[in-house]
């Protein structure tokens, strides 16, 4: 089995998904705790407006979807700030708007459109080496960020007003937190996809937080369950492969994955919590 | 006014207006807090006093007048200034320790992109110390119970190590022992620095304070806390108030509007 990481794309998928679990281990605890889920889900939908641009210019769809992904998280950003009311709206229709823009390019593009599907549901398997660069340059760009604005970022999160009376900066931080997840997302693309981006941004966290109770640790824990899913999910991806005589994506493996470690991970909690009880109950006869 | 003129003022309002909207919140509002005072803010729900709190620590702008803090606009000062909000936390699955918030007190401090010190924790450790609460720094924040919640939000006030503290209802989600335990520590903190705190608590108004500001849009008075007038009271509050007060007896305000039988 080992023989199989001498292959390059197997390689570069084993970079992509580490990469992937870093950045999703991060953000993702972020995206969690302040509660922009629904953000994340817009600026990811729209970033396919991003990826259709790209095969219509016959540039890099990843390179266009990065630019669509931060354009978004500016408007998303800047939406919520200004408007007293809440930017559900915007948000829906700058993912709907979004979409219509790579569906529209996508369809007028010359020629066929290779890979199309893999934006969409992710194939870690097809990730190209250029990808990976790419993906190295973001997750640096998050992990120097979080760690300088570490206490920052965990002020705003608690609580927004307290920030502001600490003298921080909180819209600036607020749009920089957002641009961090778009990048998060672009880096997730082509593990899981577009559409399932969310999951891997919720579900780690979401894990990670019912053995943790700090965020530096729901950090880690994140990390450390996304490495263990995506890579299974992309050896999983790759024997079925092998198995059928037929690309299976690895996305949807990985994200079942996920959710399989977080239900078991809920019931061993519950298991351990009501033997815990019995066990103190017991001591107090 | 059996105030001390010597001393310097650590908040000078000046003729402040605020509306939201079309809705007038604070007009003409006069007020001047000078060094080791400690000033209750009284008045009717909707009366204005968050609002002017939001004001003094430089959450919202005034629409009109001026207001000073520390001898500098409220923005300026947040390095030397604590302030205790409402029991307000929305998220009790939030993943922080107790420590974890006491020391966000720290950030004004610390300033942008700097990791707490050792001396960060040791301010942290010895806000935690005041407000008694040592037991809980590993706790989960959204564990904790209103009153003991309250009291990390003292700490992380005063971990700040303010010249001036603020509070907005401090004592509204403690229990009488605990709220009586707060107001001992004010009473320790108040030798050293200025306290602001709105309070409905009339008893601690008339036990506690150097002085008493009655909100209601405008302040009504601004005297020392043994001498709130009745008219007063009752034009603050719009209703006719009995306040009783001999010696040592705390004070009460009941509303005059029922009758005892």
């Amino acid at each position: 089995m080992l023989e199989v990481f001498r292959l390059e794309f197997m390689q570069n998928a084993l970079a992509a998904g580490l990469l992937a679990s870093i950045a999703c281990g991060i953000i993702g605890t972020y995206v969690v705790v302040k509660r922009i889920v629904f953000i994340s889900g817009g600026i990811s939908h729209t970033a396919y407006g991003g990826v259709g641009l790209g095969y219509l210019l016959g540039i890099s769809p990843l390179l266009g979807a990065t630019g669509f992904a931060l354009l978004a998280s500016v408007i998303i950003g800047i939406a919520g700030l200004r408007l007293k009311t809440s930017s559900d709206t915007i948000i829906g229709m700058i993912w709907a708007v979004g979409m219509a823009f790579g569906i529209l390019f996508v369809s007028m593009a010359p020629g066929a459109t290779p890979e199309l599907m893999t934006y969409l549901f992710g194939n870690v398997l097809m990730v190209p080496k250029s990808d990976v660069y790419l993906m190295v340059i973001l997750v640096m760009v998050i992990v120097v960020v979080v760690v300088s604005l570490y206490k920052e970022f965990f002020a705003v999160s608690f609580d927004e007003e307290y920030a502001a009376v600490l003298g921080l900066p909180v819209g600036s931080l607020y749009l920089i937190m957002l641009a961090l997840v778009a990048m998060t997302v672009i880096i997730l693309m082509r593990v899981v996809g577009i559409i399932m981006v969310i999951a891997l941004l919720t579900i780690p966290p979401a894990t990670a937080r019912l053995f943790v109770n700090r965020m530096v640790p729901m950090m880690v824990v994140s990390v450390i369950i996304g490495v263990v899913t995506t890579i299974s999910g992309l050896i999983s991806s790759y024997a079925l492969n092998e198995m059928l005589g037929k690309p299976v994506p690895s996305g949807p493996i990985i994200i079942l994955l996920t959710a399989l470690v977080f239900i078991l991970s809920l019931l061993s909690k519950k298991m351990f919590a009501g033997w815990y009880v019995v066990k103190e109950s017991n001591s107090n006869v | 006014m059996s105030k001390d003129e010597s001393k310097e003022p650590v908040v000078r309002i000046r003729d402040v207006d605020f509306s939201y909207g079309d809705r007038k919140v604070l007009w003409d509002v006069n007020l001047t807090v000078r060094e080791n005072e400690y000033l209750g803010i009284i008045g009717p729900n909707g009366g204005g006093k968050s609002t002017l709190l939001k004001i003094l620590v430089g959450l919202i702008k005034p629409d009109k007048g001026k207001v000073e803090v520390l001898g500098t606009a409220p923005k300026s000062a947040v390095s030397h200034l604590g302030y205790v909000p409402q029991e307000t936390l929305s998220d009790l699955d939030f993943p922080a320790t107790v420590l974890d918030v006491v020391l966000m007190g720290r950030t004004a401090r610390r300033g942008l992109f700097k990791r707490y010190s050792a001396l960060d924790r040791e301010k942290a450790d010895r806000a935690i110390e005041k407000v008694h609460i040592q037991d809980l720094v590993e706790r989960q924040i959204g564990e904790l119970s209103g009153g003991q919640r309250q009291r990390v939000y003292i700490a992380r006030a005063l971990a700040t190590e303010p010249r001036l503290l603020i509070l907005d209802e401090p004592t509204a989600a403690l229990d009488e022992n605990i709220g009586r335990s707060l107001y001992g520590l004010l009473d320790e903190l108040k030798k050293s620095i200025t306290v602001i705190m709105v309070t409905h608590d009339m008893s601690v108004i008339s036990r506690t304070v150097s002085s008493v500001a009655c909100l209601c849009g405008t302040v009504f008075s601004h005297g020392d806390g043994k001498t709130v007038d009745p008219d007063t009271l009752e034009k603050v509050y719009g209703c006719p108030i009995d306040l009783i007060a001999h010696g040592s007896v705390p004070h009460r305000v009941l509303s005059a509007h029922g009758r005892e039988g």
